[in-house]
């Protein structure tokens, strides 16, 4: 008798997960949305009315809709460089989501591994590991960030790096924990008495059940790390001129502060509903694939 | 018990070397500080002199060691740029940014814990859902972009508050909102967490079958449990207050460690840097260190393993 | 003469949406007598701890009553209004819960909890609170009064925990304690001291107590009348005797069938077949953690035995005797300090990881809990081939063999592209045991394979152990802390306690001439113990 080992569907008990996804009405709002950004961020040059880059000085800081001296030909306004409002946060949506996912990419691949190592490993690797988590959260996040920029210049590329480089610990302190309690489950055991090679448990048996919570803290921290590109690019430290930043457009609005206060509500909201949009995106996640901590 | 805090202590005394050991390394990539110092035009010979003076011609390792000791004794340096100790002006600073801090933490605090255990004590009631848009509002709110509109809405329209300075506690109003939201959602969430697991445990139910009021399980039985985790996740976000503080000094042009740190950065004042980043290391590893202590004395299986 | 106290009638709880049934009792009555031990005895998912809450008023907020009445005191306590219920709790009806660690408030010292039982109903000043607690300890039987008093729960061991949660409920002299599976957590001589304990109080207080629990032991040794139930409904009830000796339903009957008996069936021979594994000497130590209060666990101490071929080698101990940590040693899952096994001429303990790799084949084993020994990720096809894969097989080969396996222990080909969340605790085992047999082992160690299993389950698993070992010839090692189920499966039994072999021989031997005082300790702490049934292993009719 032989059995093909086709990957037939397995009859699950609940309904697949997109389903649920769908069904639930948080995260279907909130990934609808994300997924709307996403569409703005890649066809931005095809959305945004203007060049992002071009100035026209003799039109500087016009205001948007429903103020007086509002000029129709821009519908959210100039910047003080007469560059379209517009057509900037559109191009904006592309930073905040390149920072959010490139950082979550290096941060989240450096801090599974490390948790997953001293989560299986334990003893005097775990000790080990558990020092290199404390010290880099000794390290104020911030203040090297400006550190390193200081050192290695300003940039989109810098930005990242940094971030990538620094916002591990969240990732490594809960998958440890997380593997920590894979591993005690018999089956993993049952994996040793086979003779299955560490790497291959690591990755074979613990992985896949530690997923959903990387999922989970992935989406956390890559609200996290957008608003941290925002507030270093806002002092200066993180994206330059003329890359429209959002972070970036606040600072300038703040020097208008006095005189164009509604240059500062269109970015910071954008942020806002971005992160936001994230944030309930990643808990409902998290509800729905029972991933909390592992009751 | 001890033996526990003396292995802490050594770890945290090792954590400290690591960090200020980084930092003073990143400071000598920055290029040459002795041009940094004496500018970028002058002469070949002026800049030796500097870097003669400063005893920058010195391998790194003999530098890091001779900071390393003063710094022990409190001796932090001049500053590049001020001409002052920078030890005296960490003392001036200091009080404004841990006074912040402490504020946000307290306002924090205030809100965090009765709506969080209102919430835990009415699930899916009005004030649960209140306490849950809370929280993840305040976790995506940027806190400059807060600050910015505090600013506008009450220092430029309304005109009730001061928008910079820090001579009147009116002054830290707004930055105590501004840097208070930033704390703020995890505590809500670990409070409101921590009461509904604690209200769900076995003991509660042991509790329930005493006859006991819910006013008393409530306060004696669930609240006891959630303090633990809420203590540790707050000295760890006073620890992160102070990195949220740079953002807030600056807006709020309060003369603190973070508004400092920023400048020095800027200009590459490294004396300040490498005190600054010290300061806060040695904070961090103390807060925890508080935190555990904390937790021992609330839990005593804890106890037990030391 | 005897009045009836508590009386349930009709009572019928809903589950919530999306749950196996509807209701988690149906149309339950059952009628509790002043003084008498009821006990309420069922397989998991029976309804009887539910039915207990909702005596108390104590079921989680999903579950509801829907139907009945619950009569106390002329009163229907599900009409009762929360304050009035209050007021009943602890000082009318009281409870003891199933697990003291998790029951008791970890940041409290015990005698403040049992001086909280006082205190919620506002008597006693606070000294005549402590020293009623005091009183309560003594009572209770605990060693040290003083101590317990001021102890935390985590310092006080599972029994002593179990005695402070039985003072607490004793301390208003309630009419009805009701327990839930109140020594289930316990070890077999600490769960006898308790229920002595339990009979002893109930003569004295007059107490009636609703015991609810899944062990026929316990219902042999301690019940006045019995109330069987399944799947929410109850299937019969009566006299303990009555109807531990003449079932008349055919529910009761199967699952009466599956209890083993613990004397062991007769004409065991003791063979001569060559020796397979001989461990020689092992130990093992965990050192102590603390700084200056290092207290070194021996977990081995000079343990040696030998298995033969084909024969079943049954390893028992309670908790903390080294039985499973000696299985893992074998297993090379954790590594001994001294002594040798040896296998096939070879001393395991001297071969490095790759000369090990081949042994792999010789010895498998199958784990105690169900729910955590399958990878809730993997096909269970790719479980059963990973064995065989990673040792040189070709992967459709080793599918091929998996298929057979599963249709070997008695599960559908279908199962090959499931998930184990699809299948039930039996099933479960089943399929480790097929992966243990997919590497063709001569040597079996089975950790508590059925321990967490339920008693009709437990006796259609073991069955398929025993049918399997005869006929591929295997060895097994099969550990456990049941005795009943040691006599009735293993040949020879090692008895274990703190890491030491205390009495080795055949089953007939050491369940009916235990040398060791130990042994004979344990054997007299079983419940029941006349009870039970030499063919458990023979009928299991109930579907699992």
């Amino acid at each position: 008798m032989s059995v093909s080992s086709k990957q037939a569907p397995a009859a699950a008990q609940r309904p697949g997960l997109m389903r649920r996804i769908v069904s639930t009405p948080a995260v279907s709002i909130s990934g609808g949305f994300l997924l709307l950004l996403l569409l703005i961020a890649l066809l931005a040059p095809l959305l945004a009315p203007y060049d992002p880059y071009a100035q026209d000085l003799s039109r500087r800081l016009l205001p948007p809709i429903g103020y007086p001296n509002h000029d129709a030909a821009h519908l959210l306004g100039t910047d003080g460089f007469g560059r379209d409002y517009l057509s900037r946060l559109v191009y904006g949506t592309r930073i905040s989501l390149l920072i959010g996912f490139s950082v979550v990419f290096i941060a989240g691949l450096i801090g599974t591994t490390i948790g997953m190592i001293a989560g299986y490993f334990g003893g005097k690797v775990d000790q080990v590991l558990m020092f290199v988590i404390n010290t880099r959260l000794a390290m104020p996040v911030f203040l090297a960030a400006m550190a390193v920029v200081v050192v290695f210049g300003a940039s989109l590329t810098s930005t990242v790096l940094t971030l990538g480089l620094f916002l591990w610990d969240r990732f490594a302190v809960v998958v440890r924990s997380a593997t920590q309690q894979v591993a005690a489950q018999d089956f993993v055991l049952a994996a040793q008495s086979i003779g299955f090679s560490n790497t291959r448990i690591i990755f074979k048996e613990i992985l896949p059940n530690i997923l959903s919570v990387v999922v989970v803290i992935a989406t956390l921290e890559m609200g996290s790390a957008i608003l941290l590109e925002a507030a270093l690019s806002f002092l200066g430290f993180g994206v330059q001129e003329p890359t429209a930043s959002w972070g970036l457009m606040l600072s300038q609005a703040r020097e208008q502060l006095f005189f164009d206060a509604w240059l500062i509500y269109l970015p910071g909201f954008a942020l806002l509903s971005l992160v936001l949009a994230i944030n309930v995106f990643g808990d409902g996640l998290r509800d729905l694939l029972g991933a909390r901590g592992r009751a | 018990m001890t033996g526990f805090i003396i292995k802490r202590l050594v770890s945290a005394a090792l954590t400290i070397l690591v960090v200020s050991a980084l930092t003073f390394s990143i400071a000598f990539l920055a290029g040459d500080p002795a041009i940094a110092i004496a500018g970028k035009d002058s002469s070949a010979a002026d800049i030796a002199r500097v870097r003669e003076h400063y005893g920058f011609d010195r391998p790194v390792a003999v530098q890091y060691g001779e900071w390393l000791g003063k710094a022990l004794t409190g001796d932090f340096g001049q500053s590049y740029h001020y001409q002052q100790s920078v030890a005296d002006m960490l003392a001036a600073r200091l009080p404004i940014t841990l006074g912040l801090g402490l504020a946000a933490i307290v306002f924090a605090l205030a809100i965090a814990v009765p709506l969080g255990v209102a919430a835990a004590a009415r699930p899916a009631s009005l004030v649960d859902r209140m306490a849950l848009a809370l929280s993840v509002l305040g976790q995506a709110m940027p806190t400059f972009w807060l600050a910015l509109l505090l600013v506008v809405f009450f220092g430029l329209n309304l005109r009730w508050l001061p928008i910079s300075g820090n001579t009147t506690w009116k002054h830290f109003i707004m930055p105590t909102i501004a840097l208070g939201f930033f704390a703020l959602p995890a505590l809500l969430r670990i409070t409101r967490a921590g009461t509904i697991d604690a209200l769900r445990a076995d003991y509660v139910r042991t509790a329930r079958a005493k006859g006991l009021g819910p006013a008393k399980i409530l306060f004696r039985h669930a609240l006891r449990n959630v303090m633990i985790p809420l203590v540790s996740i707050s000295a760890v976000q006073l620890g992160a207050l102070l990195s949220g503080s740079i953002v807030v000094e600056q807006i709020f042009a309060l003369q603190g460690i973070g508004a400092l740190s920023y400048d020095a950065t800027l200009r590459a004042d490294l004396p300040i840097v490498q005190a600054i980043t010290l300061i806060v290391a040695v904070f961090y590893v103390l807060l925890t260190l508080v935190a555990d202590i904390a937790n021992a004395i609330l839990d005593p299986r804890i106890r037990e393993n030391w | 003469m005897n009045a009836t106290v508590l009386s349930i009638q009709g009572l019928s709880v809903a589950l919530p949406e999306g749950a196996d049934r509807r209701l988690a009792v149906e149309d339950v009555s059952l009628e509790l007598k002043r003084g008498e031990t009821l006990c309420v005895v069922g397989e998991s998912g029976s309804g009887k701890s539910i039915t207990a809450f909702a005596v108390a008023g104590l079921l989680s907020p999903q579950l509801t009553p829907v139907a009945g009445k619950i009569f106390f005191d002329g009163i229907d306590l599900l009409k009762t209004p929360e304050m009035v219920m209050r007021k009943i709790r602890g000082a009318r009806i009281a409870m003891v819960f199933q697990e003291p660690m998790t029951a008791l408030n970890p940041v409290l010292r015990c005698g403040r909890q049992i001086m909280e039982m006082f205190e919620a109903h506002d008597l006693h000043s606070q000294r005549a609170r402590k020293a009623r607690a005091l009183e309560l300890l003594i009572e209770v039987g605990l060693p040290d009064p003083e101590k317990a008093f001021h102890a935390f729960p985590h310092e006080l061991s599972g029994g002593q925990r179990q005695r402070v949660m039985i003072a607490m409920a004793l301390a208003l002299e309630p009419d009805v304690i009701i327990a839930d599976e109140p020594t289930t957590a316990l070890d077999v001589t600490t769960q006898a001291q308790i229920l002595t304990l339990l009979k002893r109080l109930r003569e004295k207080h007059g107490t009636a107590i609703l015991f609810i629990t899944h062990d026929f032991g316990v219902v042999a040794e301690i019940a006045d009348r019995v109330v069987v139930m399944h799947r929410g409904k109850v299937v019969e009830s009566g006299p303990a005797a009555d109807l531990l000796n003449n079932p008349r339903e055919p529910y009761t009957k199967g699952l009466l069938a599956a209890v083993p008996a613990l004397s062991p069936p007769p004409g065991v021979e003791e063979g001569d077949s060559p020796v397979v594994l001989s461990a020689r000497r092992l130990s093992k130590t965990y050192r102590g953690r603390g700084l200056f209060n290092r207290r070194d666990v021996a977990a081995l101490a000079d343990v040696s035995f030998d298995l033969r071929r084909g024969e079943t080698l049954g390893i028992v101990g309670e908790s903390g005797s080294g039985k499973s940590t000696l299985g893992r040693c074998l297993m090379r899952l954790s590594e001994i300090d001294a002594g040798e096994i040896i296998v096939d001429g070879k001393d395991l303990r001297t071969l490095s990881d790759r000369e090990f790799q081949p042994f792999r084949k010789r010895m498998q084993m199958v784990f105690q809990d169900p729910f955590a020994s399958l990878n809730p990720q993997s096909r269970i096809g790719r479980i059963i081939a990973d064995g065989p894969t990673v040792h040189g097989m070709a992967h459709n080969q080793a599918l091929e063999q998996a298929a057979e396996l599963l249709g070997l222990v008695g599960l559908d080909l279908s199962a090959m592209d499931r998930y184990p969340r699809e299948f039930s605790g039996g099933q479960r085992q089943r399929i480790g045991i097929a992966r243990a047999l997919a590497l063709e082992p001569a040597i079996v160690i089975a950790d508590e394979p059925v321990s967490a299993l339920d008693v009709s389950v437990q006796a259609q698993v073991l069955k398929l152990l025993r049918e399997l070992k005869l006929r591929l010839s295997l060895s097994l090692i099969f550990i456990t802390h049941d005795l009943r189920v040691a006599a009735q499966i293993c040949d020879r039994i090692a008895v274990m306690q703190r890491g030491r072999i205390v009495e080795i021989g055949s089953t007939e031997e050491v369940f009916g001439h235990p040398k060791s005082d130990y042994t004979r300790a344990l054997l007299a702490a079983v419940p029941g113990r006349e009870f039970g049934s030499h063919r458990a292993l023979e009928e299991s009719s109930n579907p699992a």
